[in-house]
């Protein structure tokens, strides 16, 4: 487990893997009374930036949670914190054991009519992260699906069109070349096509040439179209 | 029992066996089975109530067997009747945990108001007396039928 990060130890330290077994081994310590220090048992007054005081039980059980006392079973019988609908007690408290929580829990041994609210509040978060209104909220995941969703139809779009550009692809036809142009062209006059305004409104049909167009200004309109002389 | 009333009439007399009326049927041993499929016993409510209820009456309860049978409790398909809900208050006290009977009452509220909104009125009502003999606070008296802290949740780290 973390007994690497605890390497000047020496070996002999006993390995609990769930909690149960740390619980039989304490009972049974205490059934033969052999057994001397019980403070290991009970929250420390600590600090809570320190680290906390070494001793065989929180190198073995709970070098991740530190202070916190441990004070059920919870779901696995693992001394984590969490906070689930289906179950209301978790297996350690959320916060640290500081003296200003201790002079409370004192205080929480008498009268709770002398618990003020704010107290009260304050014992509360400190055995517990979220109240069930707070981790029962809904988060607003649907937002989430629904924008990735059409983020991604999107994606398959581009993809699905980038795919037929690059595949689907066909040598261009030989029809812009210069001479089908112009025999294109001659079609088009031949078919008498835009006589008024277009094409064929520029060709002199009697003489075989296109016309002589003078302009506004007094100067000659060039036919935007190659022609054939 | 009563199938060896009748199997006895059958070996020793002869002519076809009539069945008394006595009521040697399962209905005495046991009020509520009607269904007479499954041989064994099912628990009544009364006797699940008083079982609950001597579970937190204990003098002597931990810490740790009130949150084992908050959890056990919360997970079975029911909302506990009011006195084991009264006992569990109890055993909180006994224990010096004030924040834990303020979980436990959260919880019930939280299981009750998914069905309907009269239940949770109706709980506290009974529990009233309670709750003030202990000076226990409601969920409502401390702000907390209504989120507090926006925390993330465990998922989004």
């Amino acid at each position: 487990m973390n007994v690497v990060l605890f390497r000047h130890v020496s070996q002999k330290i006993k390995l609990y893997s769930t909690l149960i077994q740390y619980r039989t081994a304490i009972a049974q310590a205490q059934l033969h009374e052999t057994q001397t220090h019980h403070h290991s048992q009970q929250p420390h007054e600590l600090d809570p930036l320190k680290p906390p005081h070494l001793d065989h039980d929180r190198m073995t059980m709970h070098p991740r949670i530190g202070n916190r006392e441990i004070v059920g079973y919870g779901m696995k019988g693992n001394p984590d914190y969490f906070d689930l609908a289906m179950f209301p007690c978790p297996s350690i408290r959320w916060e640290v054991d500081t003296p200003e929580v201790k002079k409370l829990r004192e205080k929480e041994q008498g009268d709770w009519h002398n618990l003020t609210i704010e107290e009260k509040r304050k014992l509360y978060r400190s055995s517990f992260r979220q109240t069930f209104e707070e981790f029962t909220q809904p988060e607003g995941i649907w937002k989430w699906s629904f924008g990735w969703g059409l983020i991604a139809f999107a994606g398959l779009t581009f993809i699905y069109d980038g795919y037929r550009r690059l595949v689907y692809t066909f040598d261009p036809p030989d029809s812009t070349s210069d001479e089908k142009l112009k025999t294109q062209l001659q079609y088009h006059i031949a078919a008498r096509q835009g006589p008024q305004t277009g094409l064929s409104s520029e060709w002199d049909y009697e003489v075989g040439t296109w016309k002589k167009n003078v302009g506004k200004d007094g100067k000659s309109i060039k036919p935007i179209k190659s022609r054939e002389e | 029992m009563a199938h060896l009333v009748r199997v006895g009439l059958q070996c020793f007399s002869s002519q076809k066996t009539r069945l008394i009326s006595l009521p040697l049927n399962n209905s005495m041993f046991n009020q509520q089975q009607t269904r007479l499929m499954s041989s064994h016993k099912k628990e009544t409510d009364e006797e699940f109530d008083s079982r609950w209820e001597t579970y937190f009456n204990r003098p002597n309860i931990d810490g740790w067997d009130i949150r084992q049978g908050i959890n056990h409790m919360h997970r079975l398909d029911l909302i506990p009747e009011p006195r084991i809900i009264i006992a569990c208050l109890n055993a909180c006290k006994r224990v010096n945990d004030h924040s834990l009977a303020v979980r436990y009452l959260e919880a019930i509220r939280h299981k009750s108001t998914l069905g309907s909104k009269q239940i949770w009125p109706w709980i506290l009502q009974e529990i009233e007396p309670t709750l003030k003999k202990l000076g226990v606070s409601t969920p409502e008296d401390l702000g907390y039928d209504k989120p507090e802290l926006a925390l993330k949740s465990v998922e989004e780290a």
